[in-house]
């Protein structure tokens, strides 16, 4: 191969292979509230055309703004943190539904947000692609004409932190996420960010209502988003999943190079021995035939979130719980679970054996072991086939994944589950947004059938089909590997262009089927496993867990940074033999002592109260 | 009884000779190395680079990834904007620091003293970057070139090595071209600021390099990203976005991200190349004056 060709094989190598994030068909929405069936595509194009006449009718702004005031005061008084009753929010689906387009002329919103990082699908480039006059048109259909600021991706942090806390060139809709929980309440308590219940549960016309209130799409992440006084001063990306039918979703597991595996005659390890077998045999017997011993585990084990460390029973990440058969168990930590201490016997043993890299612990190398064709184990998604790409100079390079393994005997080991409904990311009005009826038109609109479409499935003809059951079904064009012809047409589904923790938050809806059926037997077999496994510990608590207090935020951010910066440091050098495994008691009772026990209180807490809430049913 | 110790000295010796130039050998090569590794992994072959496996000299030849780089406009965009921003905060910040060093060397001004006090006060207590983007934004400056060029235009710490290098300059070289008719701008420009060259070699040296390297006031004050400099063009190629994955974000984020860093990896190699080289080039040019600069500039100030 010439090698002007070689980047240009290594990228399409990947691209071909990263198909997992969007199944080629998918078929259909079945998750509630989000039934984006033929008819929403009809109503967007029935909105859109009645929004080009708005402009002609010439209804002036503060007539339907009044209108609006009057009929959404009909709709409810105020509610607290359970959301919109379902009465309530029946009557206010159908009100969304007659929903008419806006008349008056549209209110030119601030919003600032980051630019995708959706390969070449950037929000700054959004007038090459055909989705965006359609989306222009759905907003403007809402009375809506935003002006739009794009900050690059790693510029945005900086850029929303000065403006909110100097005040100056606010915008009026922002992506607040970077900001973290405790500051955005910081601001919500000085009046720079505002609440927005009444823009859903009074200003609605019903749209919003309907899909935050009992039984729709967002109600679980509104609850999430509520604090204990009721009040909510955000929105977030929403993503359900479903295995069929029922929630249901990917995991993190050990993968193991199978190729490697067959070229020695060895078995899938089922336990920590085994799986210690395989890659004492990898080294011996040169299995990547450089000569060097150097087939090594490559993984970051200072946090728990690699997942051997699961085998052995432990949380995931410093502060977790598990759930088992749907209900969850304790808030704990893994230091102060049964396993910790085989778990590290385990791992120390893998070091001393020159089977563990131990240049990997603590940063973020794991992926140059894999390139060198060294790493004979990682730790992914379950059905990710990105790292079998990343591999160079080997034949079909496959890693397999190790879905539950026996770390001990008497211990149980837990899976590191991506929680089914994810609802994470904080968009927000800042005291800019004076306008309150535009205010609560844009999370309609965010709310809207015709939203979710455009997000998830694009433009009819371009990115989705409908089959003949009448399901729609993306077409090959949306999916990862053709990601430069599309971008060559100007063809996009929104997710990639506005959403995917960009300009506006996400909405996904689908079975996790679609992804099932386009990756390959041996990432398919051992994922359908996971999913029959009922023991699980959630990659990310903030899915299950109702935002924290102010106070609980501002003391979690005081703990973390310290009590973080010691576990890693704790976990590396138990690993590296720089401490002592006999003093893991005193060291755990300085890691209790630091805020660990604290922290885990606080979680407790958090918990009882999503239990109360019924997150957990 | 006693041993006689014999003293071992290195002054004048081979002996020494040697040691000096191995430890200036080692040191060149923990600085220069470091350049030389990423311009040989710039060049290598894709799949080489990819493994990092490349330590001597480049392994195959490809100059694809420069290729891109030098087809981007967006890139050259940067380029030029940051030799604006060089240029003009070189000139400012000369200018400034020579106007400000020679006024306050003049004995006749009146509440001299008070003025080097205050002048100095900001330069020890700064305002923060708060009240800065505040001052910045109020200005209207958000988002223009003056952002970067107008605070970028002066330098404190300048100023005063500037008055501490014309202090030095003989007073009655001043009092005989006053009596030859001459005023302060003459003075300044056609006496002093010729014999100041060191000087002035340094403060450009130094506000050339400085700025060259800038991003952070443009990652503040700057988002339009038609007016960045570019290392911030540089930065957004090098910080592929992270994702704490203990803060539950979906696979297919993920996907992106991994997809991301594969793509990134040559290029990024090539664009550091591309960027610090030129920079590089222009130390020889000033080497001399620099040189001279530097050690008059330390001792008086």
């Amino acid at each position: 191969m010439k090698p002007s060709k070689h980047l240009l094989a290594l990228f399409l190598a990947a691209g071909l292979c990263l198909t997992c994030s969007c199944g080629q068909q998918q078929k259909g929405a079945s998750t509630s509230g989000a039934s984006s069936s033929s008819a929403a595509s009809s109503e967007t194009e029935k909105a859109v055309a009645e929004s080009g006449s708005s402009a002609e009718e010439g209804q002036s702004e503060k007539e339907s703004t009044s209108k609006e005031k009057e009929s959404a005061s009909s709709l409810t008084s105020a509610e607290k943190s359970s959301g919109p009753s379902e009465t309530k929010v029946a009557a206010a689906a159908e009100k969304g539904k007659a929903r008419k387009s806006f008349t008056g002329t549209p209110y030119k919103m601030h919003i600032l947000g980051p630019d995708g990082k959706t390969g070449k699908f950037q929000f700054s480039k959004r007038d090459h692609f055909a989705i965006w006059p359609k989306f222009e048109a759905l907003m403007k259909s809402y009375g809506l004409e935003p002006e739009f600021e794009v900050v690059s991706g790693e510029q945005y942090q900086s850029t929303i932190q000065t403006r909110m806390s100097s005040g100056q060139d606010l915008p009026e809709f922002c992506n607040v996420g970077a900001l973290g929980d405790a500051t955005i309440f910081k601001m919500a308590k000085q009046g720079f960010i505002l609440p927005i219940n009444d823009y859903v549960e009074k200003l609605s016309d019903g749209t919003s209502k309907a899909f935050f209130g009992k039984g729709g799409a967002g109600e679980r992440s509104w609850l999430l988003n509520a604090q204990q006084d009721g009040k909510v001063y955000f929105i977030s990306q929403i993503q359900n999943t479903t295995y069929d039918g029922k929630p249901g979703s990917t995991n993190i597991c050990m993968t193991i190079r199978q190729d490697w595996l067959d070229k020695l005659g060895l078995k899938v390890p089922k336990t920590a021995d085994e799986y210690y077998a395989a890659l004492k045999a990898f080294q011996e017997k040169d299995v990547n035939g450089n000569g060097e011993k150097d087939e090594v585990l490559s993984l970051d084990a200072s946090d728990f979130a690699g997942s051997i460390a699961q085998w052995y029973g432990l949380v995931y990440g410093i502060v977790n719980f598990g759930i088992e058969d749907g209900k969850p168990t304790k808030a704990t930590s893994p230091w102060h679970q049964e396993g910790i201490r085989p778990y590290f016997e385990f791992m120390k043993k893998l070091h001393d054996e020159g089977l563990l890299d131990p240049s990997v612990i603590g940063s973020e190398a794991e992926n140059q072991n894999v390139q060198n064709n060294r790493a004979a184990s990682v730790s992914n998604y379950c059905m990710a086939t990105w790292d079998d790409a990343a591999v160079v100079g080997a034949d079909h390079p496959r890693y397999v994944p190790l879905p539950v393994v026996e770390g001990k005997k008497g211990i149980k080991p837990i899976l590191a589950t991506e929680p089914p409904s994810l609802s994470y990311g904080r968009w927000s009005f800042t005291k800019q947004a004076s306008d309150e009826a535009a205010n609560a038109r844009l999370i309609d609109m965010l709310c809207s059938d015709e939203y979710i479409e455009l997000t998830q499935w694009g433009v009819e003809g371009q990115t989705f089909e409908i089959d003949k059951d009448g399901k729609k079904q993306l077409l090959p064009i949306a999916l990862h590997n053709a990601y430069d012809e599309a971008y060559e047409k100007g063809y996009t589904i929104g997710d990639y262009l506005w959403a995917n923790g960009g300009m506006f938050p996400k909405r996904r809806f689908t079975p996790i089927e679609n992804e099932l059926n386009q990756v390959p037997e041996y990432k398919r077999t051992p994922q359908l496993e996971s999913l029959s496994y009922s023991y699980t510990t959630p990659i990310g608590t903030t899915n299950y867990l109702p935002v924290a207090s102010s106070e609980e935020a501002e003391r979690l951010l005081q703990l973390s940074t310290d009590l973080n910066t010691r576990s890693k440091e704790l976990a590396a050098n138990l690993i590296l033999g720089n401490e002592s495994l006999d003093k893991l008691d005193e060291a755990v009772a300085e890691l209790d002592q630091m805020g660990l026990a604290e922290m885990i209180k606080i979680t407790q807490e958090r918990l009882d109260r999503a239990i109360e809430l019924g997150i957990f049913k | 009884m006693f041993r006689r110790t014999r003293k071992i000295n290195l002054d004048g010796s081979r002996f020494g000779d040697i040691l000096i130039y191995l430890a200036m050998a080692l040191v060149f090569i923990l600085t220069v190395y470091p350049v030389y590794y990423v311009l040989i992994l710039s060049v290598s072959d894709p799949m080489e680079a990819a493994t990092l496996r490349v330590y001597a000299y480049p392994k195959g030849f490809y100059f694809g990834a420069y290729k891109l780089i030098a087809a981007n406009p967006a890139l050259w965009r940067s380029y030029l904007y940051t030799v604006l921003y060089v240029v003009s905060q070189t000139l400012f910040t000369i200018l400034t620091s020579s106007l400000v060093g020679y006024v306050l060397t003049v004995k006749r001004l009146i509440g001299r003293k008070c003025l080097v006090l205050f002048i100095l006060i900001p330069m020890y207590i700064g305002g923060g970057l708060i009240p800065t983007f505040i001052l910045i934004s109020r200005l209207q400056l958000l988002n223009t070139v003056w952002a970067l060029i107008l605070p970028g235009s002066y330098s404190i710490w300048y100023m005063i090595l500037c008055r501490s290098y014309f202090a030095g300059i003989d007073e009655s070289l001043r009092e005989s071209a006053r009596i030859d008719g001459a005023g302060h701008y003459t003075i300044l420009f056609r006496i002093y600021l010729p014999l100041a060259k060191p000087i002035l070699a340094v403060i450009a040296i130094y506000t050339i390099v400085g700025v060259w390297n800038s991003w952070f006031a443009s990652n503040v004050y700057q988002t339009d990203k038609s007016i960045q400099p570019l290392q911030m063009y540089l930065r957004r190629v090098l910080i592929t976005q992270e994702l704490d994955m203990t803060q539950g974000v979906s696979m297919q984020e993920m996907a992106d991200l991994a997809r991301q860093k594969l793509s990134n990896n040559q290029i990024k190699y090539a664009m550091i190349s591309f960027t610090t080289l030129p920079v590089l080039l222009i130390y020889p040019f000033l080497q001399k004056h620099f040189v001279k600069g530097v050690m008059l500039g330390s001792l008086k100030g």
